[in-house]
């Protein structure tokens, strides 16, 4: 069983993106306070900085403390990209959730996205099951798409997956993670190629 | 607050006997804080007239650029407070993922381009924006966030405590959508507009234009007021003009959209001199 959260949570991920977005927060601002006194960075300001608990792991800001429905443009624009491609992609924010699958990915989960929405990370431990090809147990944090995520650098690999219609499927997997403007780490793009050689 | 157009044209200054209502100048807005802040939202050819009224004793300029294509750059050589002494001036905008924004504004205001070098200005200071930013200026509240145009571009949030402005003046957020508008979570630029007191947003096209410009960076008026009615924004104001729309035609246009719409808003022609968000 894959475990997303705890996995992300176990390899520091998710507190990674809360560190990251304080540090956004806390350089630059309004004070000339870094090197260059002509020069600022303006990612903050004080009165805000005390919002920090309830900023997304994006860095988001969330000043009324209300959810941000918005995704970061990024995101829109991968979203968009996909429902445009005949192969199956995966757009899963940096924890893990499943934000987005686009047609050809419906026939994988068995689920029409119109239907089912997001699918959170507990979700989707619970509805794939994950072999090599010999049958043999996948090491969590060796997956494609948990090393974009987690390791942030692209990985592909190919295995075994049960889907949500109960099917074993042979999936040549790649995935890269999705680096934003600013240095954000904003999640990962996957994409499959159901392959029937083994 | 008090909101001021100046410049309301898209892409290229457009001078002559057509466009006199609407304004040729490309895109500036003046904004006027409740405590005496001076902001101006991009530096388009309509920012020179912003510079040459400036009242004397002004101590301060905060200029808020949205992206750097020259529509909304072109202006700022030739706004005069860069080069009085007395006034601080400072430009806030994006950097690009590999160039900071005063690399990428030197390659503007520099030779061959421009005679003048950024550094010879007697007190510039710049604030590269990084995105998703908040910041204040004054009493005023500033959002900044990326949106759906050609290059790193972002639209603003400002809020004062009896205003609340977003400017979005190049924006597609219907590019790649199947049935615009999608959903608040999958638009691009709804926070920034969501419940705002005026949006000026992005009208270039007509429908038909749109079908040969499409990833162009640009709304058709029915864009604009689809994305002004998902983001319930009280009044849009129409901007970035296309060169080519003559002052009867933009008219037409508006007169057909109160028409053909049941609007819940207020739509408002983004003419020059226009002033809105007055308290
Ligand atoms: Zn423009
Ligand atoms: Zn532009």
């Amino acid at each position: 069983m894959v475990d997303h959260v705890g996995l992300l949570s176990a390899f520091g991920l998710i507190d990674a993106g809360y560190r990251q977005a304080v540090q956004v927060m806390e350089e630059g601002g309004l004070d000339g306070s870094t090197s260059d006194p002509d020069f600022l960075v303006a990612t903050g300001s004080e009165e805000l900085r005390a919002d920090i608990p309830v900023l997304r792991h994006d860095g988001k800001l969330n000043p009324n403390g209300r959810h941000m429905a918005q995704q970061p443009i990024e995101l829109i624009l991968l979203k968009q990209w996909a429902s445009y491609l005949a192969l199956p992609v995966w757009l899963i924010d940096d924890s893990g959730n499943l934000l987005y699958y686009n047609e050809p990915a419906e026939a994988l989960l068995g689920v029409r996205f119109e239907e089912a929405g997001e699918i959170n990370a507990d979700q989707l431990a619970e509805h794939f099951h994950t072999t090599r090809l010999d049958g043999k147990p996948y090491p969590n944090a060796e997956l494609p798409i948990v090393v974009a995520l987690v390791g942030r650098v692209p990985s592909h690999d190919t295995v075994r997956v049960r889907g949500l219609d109960g099917v074993w499927r042979i999936l040549a997997i790649t995935a890269f993670p999705v680096e934003g403007q600013g240095g954000r780490h904003l999640g990962a793009v996957a994409m499959f190629w159901e392959t029937h050689d083994s | 607050m008090k909101v001021t157009l100046w410049g309301t044209r898209g892409s290229l200054a457009s001078g002559g006997p057509d466009t006199v209502q609407y304004g040729g100048d490309t895109a500036a807005v003046e904004l006027r804080g409740p405590a005496g802040e001076f902001v101006v939202l991009d530096a388009g050819s309509g920012i020179r007239p912003i510079g040459e009224q400036t009242p004397s004793g002004t101590k301060r300029v905060d200029i808020l650029l949205t992206h750097l294509h020259m529509d909304h750059i072109q202006g700022l050589g030739f706004f005069s407070p860069l080069f009085d002494p007395e006034i601080e001036v400072h430009v806030w905008g994006p950097g690009s993922t590999t160039l900071g924004l005063r690399e990428r504004l030197t390659r503007y205001l520099s030779p061959p381009l421009f005679p003048v070098m950024l550094r010879d200005l007697p007190d510039v200071t710049l604030h590269e924006i990084r995105p998703p930013a908040s910041f204040a200026l004054g009493s005023l509240t500033v959002r900044a966030e990326l949106i759906t145009h050609p290059g790193p571009t972002m639209g603003y949030r400002i809020e004062s405590p009896e205003c609340v402005l977003a400017y979005l003046p190049d924006h597609e957020p219907a590019l790649g959508v199947a049935e615009f508008p999608d959903v608040p979570d999958w638009t691009s630029g709804f926070e920034l507009a969501h419940g705002v007191d005026v949006l000026i947003h992005d009208a270039q096209y007509t429908d038909d234009e749109y079908k040969s410009r499409v990833g162009w960076g640009h709304s058709t008026f029915d864009h604009a007021l689809a994305f002004a009615a998902l983001a319930s924004v009280k009044q849009l104001v129409t901007f970035h003009h296309d060169p080519g729309h003559s002052d009867e035609m933009l008219d037409r246009a508006m007169a057909e959209m109160s028409e053909s719409h049941d609007l819940e808003f207020e739509l408002v022609p983004g003419r020059v001199g226009l002033t809105t968000c007055v308290d």
